[in-house]
């Protein structure tokens, strides 16, 4: 019986020998980050405790790119909150409008292995893809950890994911999430971990490992994580991140194990229902589109616009459909211009936007109407949750985006 | 002090996410209790101007789950929600109630099955109890930790009692 690596996180950042589930403990956080919409909420909060500065102003980040450009009369307002609170607390790691805070995070280098991180927005999972336990918290709970550097965190069970085999054509990690989805349900693993290990994850890329574990929370997920190896290793050295909160396991003790062979998942998606009514694309084949999104701090990298570049190259997009491109950073943006994808993708017929999550949380950049049919390379598909309370949304891999776009209607990329 | 609550019973079913409690387009007004009138709105229209201080949440499985927006527990306990039973919580959701000072309580199916919507029950906050029909509800009494929490009214005020108390040592 050993412990698993959430477990050895918490217990190496709460100082404790070890821990095991269902302990409650305070833990030391490493990076805590803040997102536009919620640091006026943040700072109103900060205010009201007796702390007059933040733990640590270098553990800080702040990063605007839910309101980006500004949407409302608003926005302006929240970066203005944003850089007199940096100014005031001495804080350096303020992005604003550079792109998506789960995307600038890993890039930057501010999450390593084995770090704690909790941010404001709940895809913060995402960053257990580098072998951190990271997590989301609200607004209040993240005054308390700016004023303190720590949070109480109760030691979840964890839920373990074995993956063999291969991927086959068309077939990508965001067909991998829907999968676990797929068994779990939207609250399967609510208030537990999620660890991912297995001979096939070698085979995975950091885009890959960010995309599932970006998708833990729709699970309910506490966290989702990988233990790190030669590809963390090699990503963290492109990004500097801290190396010094690495931890090991050896042959954990898991809640449960689900393996997963890789050779039998097929192209997936998420019907309008929800994000846990997932279905083989097949069974949605011509399905008439509307719009078509690739973006977000789901599938916004680099790798998921090669993917579709590859698909819609020399196309042209029919004209009933919106084809938009966001890339998720504005690194990501630039190696799209230089390598010519971006040209692929305009020549085609799509908008390409400004790095945000605008469109991914309804609020600009291809709001849906009451009749609108998308198919997204998002996370949510919630009712109203991209526009209208009507609009349909299907979740896909980039790939199935991109097929589904050039022909007008849902299509499979396997074929 | 009031011994027991004559209370009026919401009930929700599953997946209730925070963008049903209070969608984003609501989610820049500067006022919580105007933003509040729009709490519920799709899943319960009548909600937001029927709800009276102290009425219980019922929901089933994975309440609140979504985004991490606090605003979601804030406009029901704006409204006056200090408890809700869900089958289960999305996680964020739960800790965003008990930094607010709300209690949000697991309940099993056949307990959620009791209730029915609009119906009255009584809530006895010195017994964690609530007798519903002829059955009484024995609510699990949260850890320690978290009680000191909710009995301060919420984080903020716990940490700032225990800022207070490190000076004092000092």
């Amino acid at each position: 019986m050993s412990h698993t690596l959430t477990e050895k996180i918490i217990a190496q950042a709460s100082g404790q020998k070890s821990v095991s589930p269902g302990d409650i403990v305070d833990v030391s956080v490493h990076t805590a980050f803040i997102h536009d919409v919620f640091i006026s909420g943040v700072v109103e909060a900060f205010s009201c405790l007796p702390h007059k500065k933040v733990w640590n102003p270098d553990s800080i980040v702040l990063i605007a790119d839910h309101e980006v450009p500004a949407v409302s009369e608003w926005a302006g307002e929240c970066y203005k909150t944003m850089l007199r609170f940096a100014e005031s607390q001495n804080i350096k790691r303020i992005h604003i409008a550079e792109g998506v805070c789960h995307q600038l995070i890993p890039e930057k280098g501010y999450v390593g292995p084995g770090m704690v991180l909790v941010g404001t927005d709940s895809h913060t999972t995402t960053h257990g893809a580098l072998g951190a336990f990271s997590t989301g918290i609200g607004t209040t709970e993240m005054a308390a950890v700016l004023a303190t550097g720590k949070i109480w965190l109760k030691v979840p069970e964890t839920i373990h994911f074995e993956l063999k085999g291969s991927l086959s054509k068309g077939v990508y990690a965001k067909d991998i999430v829907l999968s676990m989805l797929k068994i779990l349900g939207a609250e399967g693993a609510t208030y537990k971990a999620i660890e991912i290990t297995g001979s096939a994850v070698k085979n995975l890329t950091m885009a890959d490992r960010l995309t599932i574990c970006n998708m833990g929370v729709e699970m309910g997920a506490k966290n989702a994580i990988f233990a790190p190896d030669a590809n963390t290793m090699a990503y963290i050295q492109e990004s500097g991140a801290e190396t010094s909160y690495l931890v090991n396991v050896e042959s954990p003790s898991y809640e449960r194990t689900i393996q997963m062979n890789l050779n039998d998942i097929k192209p997936m998606l998420a019907f309008p229902k929800g994000v846990d009514d997932v279905h083989p694309v097949a069974e949605a084949l011509g399905t008439e589109i509307h719009e078509a999104f690739i973006g977000s701090c789901t599938n916004g990298r680099y790798e998921d616009f090669l993917v579709a570049a590859n698909i819609i190259r020399g196309k042209k997009i029919p004209g009933h459909v919106r084809l938009i491109i966001t890339p998720a950073s504005m690194q990501i943006y630039k190696r799209l211009i230089k390598d010519g994808l971006a040209l692929d993708f305009i020549d085609a017929g799509a908008m390409i936007t400004n790095p945000g999550c605008g469109l991914c949380y309804g609020k600009h950049g291809g709001v849906l109407s009451k009749t609108d049919v998308a198919i997204a390379s998002n996370n949510r598909n919630f009712p109203g949750r991209l526009g209208h309370k009507h609009s349909q949304v299907y979740l896909a891999s980039p790939a199935t985006v991109a097929c589904s776009a050039v022909n007008g209607k849902i299509s499979s990329p396997d074929t | 002090m009031v011994e027991t609550i004559q209370t009026t019973v919401w009930k929700f079913s599953d997946d209730i996410d925070t963008d049903q409690i209070i969608a984003t387009q609501y989610l820049v007004n500067p006022d919580i209790h105007d933003m509040a009138r729009y709490a519920m709105e799709i899943p319960k229209p009548s909600f937001a101007s029927s709800v009276q201080t102290d009425d219980i949440i019922v929901a089933r499985n994975n309440f609140g789950c979504g985004s991490s927006r606090e605003q979601a527990p804030l406009v029901l306990k704006t409204l006056g929600v200090k408890v809700i039973l869900a089958v289960s919580f999305a996680r964020i959701f739960y800790r965003n109630c008990i930094n607010l000072g709300i209690r949000p309580y697991e309940i099993n199916l056949s307990q959620y099955d009791l209730f029915d919507d609009q119906s009255t029950v009584t809530y006895n906050p010195q017994n964690n109890g609530i007798a519903v029909k002829k059955e009484t509800i024995r609510l699990n009494p949260f850890p320690p930790f978290v009680e000191q929490i909710l009995a301060a009214g919420g984080l903020i005020a716990h940490v700032t009692q225990q800022f207070n108390a490190n000076q004092e040592k000092k």
